[in-house]
């Protein structure tokens, strides 16, 4: 006996199709969601039970519904950003639709957050919002949508629950923009991306946030299949910089860790982790890794005359003062220094007027005193 | 006085103009209507009747849906106080070879004296989050130093240390309390009191208290104490400052922030005024400080990302005046410092201008140039200009490639030559500004192998400089430098860092013939609650 087909998923039929675009949606989307009988009333012959029977498996009618296609239909033509427009919406409809107004969390499912179906749309565009329902074609294209290309769930091997990201370790509301941040300036349905893993990452690895159990390390936390072994870069905070540490980031990572909520201190240990102590106490454990063996008698000297606004990051005056208050040792010994020092002077002139001036100042002295009628 | 009271009379008297009305009646979302000709609606009642229930149930446009879940996050009361500190002891011994070539001063020294340094060091930190009473935290940050020999006159590896005489410190940079209840979901209103760091006009390190108010769109802060003198600056004087800082998105509708941050100290007054814009592609921020009511500095900066994949960035500073006493460049006498001379930048434009492009997710690479041009006098006595402020033109190169696998190669090239007025026929020593370099190059590598957080990465890096060098008394001469550098970090177990780090470089066989094949090896164990 043959096995009676699933219900095919969401939008997965040829509403392209030459012969299916000149019926009109209301031909078969009344009643909603149409059934076998939509199908019936001009594929009769396809649903005969004969035809069932012989079919061992999906045969091409069939798979026109339920196989999947490279076409769905989703709506074309939806703003994220025009339904997020709280000033514009308030106009419109009298209120302003928050995410969850439509993105629900599914009664068959509760820990999942359902796409927005027709019921959500209705409540405002059943009454006075514009386009109507029965409008179908201003938001869905005949033509279908091409479906993203790009990064896709691992749908197999992964369970996410919106329900239990409703609130953080303490308490706290998380927001739906806090994942989904580019969502409500989105202007079509393609132009909105799934969450970066890093979004993932940045709480479950703050344990202000998230507890021991939820961290990135507990691979079947999230996967199914996949429970242990080495989680992949984009997973990672810690010895690694998470995948927004660009080149850009590192030279303007000011404004990220002065910003609220800033998490520096999830890697960089150490830190109160309060932005208010951002930038001191991470500068003063933290040694650019140019500060080598030679920095301090060699190379300093070129770095701080060339871009000393990099050097106040971390240095007050004082500390550059603390070494330049100590003779260098090219000045030992110091009774014969005298003679010699024309010699240091020579290669490196600049050096000198880090600590004197040509007349002298204060216990420095300076070149005029000896060399007020020039030099030999 | 409730928060937003509080928000919008503290806006008030700042002089902002208060945003139109805005309507505060909680709106129920339309229930699910009749919808004629839509039968669908009714053909899943159990699907629709739980939508429809959650719609009903009271996730207004206006509230947040905290009812509606499952299984919610324990209560604020139940959230557990933390304690973190992290301890680290570090044994480090650098030692260089002595060729028995004379020093530059032409003086032979002792081929067989000791170059070695051999030293303890470490930092230690301890924080507790909601102790002993919830809202509380605390916080404590402390360096130390120890030379088992002292501190060696003619060593090539000089620390901050050494001025003090035994070359032995421990240096306490943060010890404070803080009350915050807004980490409760209480007032946002904090106080802090202890040693503390405050970034804004200056730096300011001191002891002493702090008061601020900290929303998502107002900030304001005071703090009051006295500088903490940790190296050979003793001045120990009162400090006091504060900060507004105005986050405008609310109100105009463009995400815009603006902040003012002052400081005083010894009489003196620093001034520092910011304006941010951070939308989703463009970051952009101008700044101007003052000292004692007169324009030090101007600054102008912005990144774009012109696509998802590539940014540019520019910045663009000017200095007009002499800068506020925690700046490095302030020195002279108007920073009152002793010993150190390095004159004041009193004119000079520095200009920036970057790229950066994400070829792959792999791959990233910038490129940068800068120009900076250097026409003003110094403020404090001396020769007009010296060596340190030449104009100059640099141009970079960056690559970071992230192969997978947990690899990670940095690759960096960059140039700069400065403009320097040509040596006179008769070199004078009052004329120190052809004296320095004429052109520098560098070029750095950087890979990195991790078997992921907390567990191993190996890193080995390099790096190759060479410059010349020009002085009024010498004809050019060319410099070269290059070292490696090699660390491992692991954990040992979950709470046990080891780090070890092993350098070797070669100085420059010009400034410091006497010496050559400098090394380091710096050992860390590390714990960490």
């Amino acid at each position: 006996m043959a096995r009676p087909p699933a219900p095919p998923p969401k939008g997965r039929f040829a509403h392209a199709l030459s012969s299916h675009a000149p019926l009109g949606c209301p031909s078969c989307h009344e009643p909603r969601p149409p059934g076998h009988e939509a199908c019936v009333r001009c594929h009769a012959q396809s649903f005969e039970p004969v035809a069932l029977a012989t079919a061992d498996r999906l045969g091409a009618f069939c798979a026109g519904c339920h196989q999947p296609r490279f076409v769905r239909t989703l709506p074309a033509r939806f703003s994220h950003r025009l339904h997020m427009d709280r000033g514009r919406m308030e106009q419109q409809v009298g209120f302003h639709p928050a995410c969850e107004d439509c993105h629900a969390l599914a009664a068959a499912a509760p820990a999942q957050r359902s796409f927005a179906t027709h019921e959500a749309c209705a409540r405002c565009h059943e009454q006075n919002a514009s386009p109507h329902m029965t409008d179908c074609a201003s938001c869905h294209d005949p033509a279908g949508v091409p479906a993203p290309v790009g990064r896709r769930f691992i749908r197999a091997d992964l369970h996410f629950s919106h329900a239990a990201h409703e609130f953080d370790r303490v308490g706290r509301a998380i927001p739906c923009v806090g994942c989904h941040d580019h969502a409500a300036d989105a202007r079509t349905p393609e132009a909105i991306v799934a969450p970066a893993m890093t979004r993932c990452t940045q709480c479950h690895e703050d344990r202000r946030q998230s507890p021991q159990a939820a961290r990135m390390s507990q691979c079947g936390l999230c996967h199914l299949l996949t429970t242990e072994g080495l989680a992949p870069r984009s997973h990672q905070l810690g010895t690694l910089a998470p995948d927004d540490h660009t080149l850009v980031f590192r030279r303007d990572h000011a404004d990220s860790a002065r910003a609220a909520g800033a998490r520096c201190a999830q890697c960089h240990q150490g830190l109160s982790g309060s932005v208010r102590d951002s930038c001191q106490e991470c500068h003063a454990v933290m040694r650019p890794r140019d500060h080598g063996v030679t920095w301090r008698e060699q190379d300093h000297g070129l770095e701080a005359a060339a871009a000393r606004a990099r050097c106040v990051a971390c240095h007050l005056a004082d500390f550059c003062e603390s070494c330049h208050s100590v003779p260098p040792r090219s000045h030992l010994p110091r009774a014969e220094w005298a003679i010699g020092h024309g010699r240091v002077a020579r290669l490196e002139l600049r050096a000198c007027f880090a600590c004197h001036t040509f007349e002298g100042r204060g216990s420095a002295p300076g070149c005029a005193a000896c060399h007020a009628r020039g030099i030999r | 006085m409730s928060a937003p009271e509080l928000v919008l009379v503290l806006a008030l008297a700042l002089g902002l103009t208060p945003p139109a009305p805005v309507d505060l009646t909680v709106h129920d979302v339309p229930s699910r209507p009749v919808a004629p000709g839509l039968a669908m609606r009714n053909l899943h009642p159990a699907a629709s009747g739980g939508a429809a229930a959650s719609a009903s149930a009271g996730t207004s446009s206006s509230a947040p849906s905290t009812g509606s879940a499952p299984n919610a996050a324990p209560a604020r009361d139940e959230a557990s106080p933390e304690i973190h500190y992290r301890f680290n002891v570090g044994y480090g011994t650098d030692n260089g070879r002595a060729t028995g070539a004379d020093a530059a001063t032409g003086f032979r020294g002792d081929p067989q004296r000791t170059l070695l340094r051999t030293y303890l060091f470490g930092d230690a930190t301890f924080g507790a989050r909601g102790l002993p009473t919830p809202s509380l935290n605390s916080y404590f940050a402390a360096a130390y130093y120890y030379d088992f020999l002292g501190a060696t006159a003619d060593s090539p590896f000089t620390t901050v240390y050494d001025g003090a005489g035994d070359a032995r410190a421990l240096s306490i940079r943060s010890a404070y309390a803080e009350y915050d209840p807004a980490m409760r979901g209480g007032l946002p209103v904090w106080v802090r009191a202890g040693r503390q760091f405050r970034l804004g006009a200056g730096t300011a390190h001191f002891d002493g208290a702090s008061l601020g108010y900290d929303d998502r769109q107002l900030e304001v802060s005071g703090f009051v104490g006295r500088r903490v003198a940790l190296y050979v600056d003793e001045r120990t004087g009162p400090l006091g400052g504060g900060a507004v800082r105005v986050n405008l998105g609310r109100a105009l509708g463009v995400p815009l922030r603006v902040a003012a941050e002052v400081l005083t100290f010894e009489g003196d007054l620093y001034t520092d005024l910011t304006v941010q814009l951070a939308s989703g592609r463009l970051s952009a921020l101008a700044s101007a400080r003052l000292f004692d009511q007169s324009l030090s500095d101007a600054f102008v900066k912005a990144r774009l990302a012109l696509t998802r994949r590539t940014t540019i960035f520019t910045d663009l500073s000017q200095k007009l005046g002499v800068a506020p006493v925690y700046d490095y460049v302030s020195g002279g006498e108007a920073g009152g410092l002793k010993f150190f001379t390095l004159p004041d930048l009193v004119r000079s434009t520095r200009a920036r201008l970057g790229a950066a492009l994400d070829a792959t997710s792999e791959l990233e690479i910038m490129a940068y140039g800068a120009a900076t041009a250097v026409y003003g006098t110094r403020a404090d006595a001396g020769p007009d200009r010296t060596g340190f402020d030449a104009s100059s033109v640099e141009l970079g190169a960056f690559c970071d490639l992230r192969p997978g696998g947990g690899m990670s190669l940095l690759g960096g090239y960059r140039v700069r030559r400065a403009v320097r007025p040509p040596r006179d026929e008769q070199p004078r020593l009052d004329d120190p500004q052809s004296a320095g370099d004429i052109s520098y190059q560098e070029l750095l590598a950087d890979a990195r192998y991790s078997l992921g957080p907390r567990r191993l990465t190996v890193t080995a890096s390099g790096f190759l400089r060479y410059s010349e060098m020009q002085t009024p008394l010498a004809h050019p001469f060319s410099d070269v430098r290059a070292g490696l550098r090699f660390d491992i970090d692991t954990w040992v177990e979950s709470r046990l860092r080891l780090k070890a780090t092993y350098e070797v470089a070669d100085p420059s066989p010009q400034l410091s013939p006497d010496v050559d094949t400098l090394q380091s090896v710096r050992v860390i164990i590390e714990t960490v609650f």
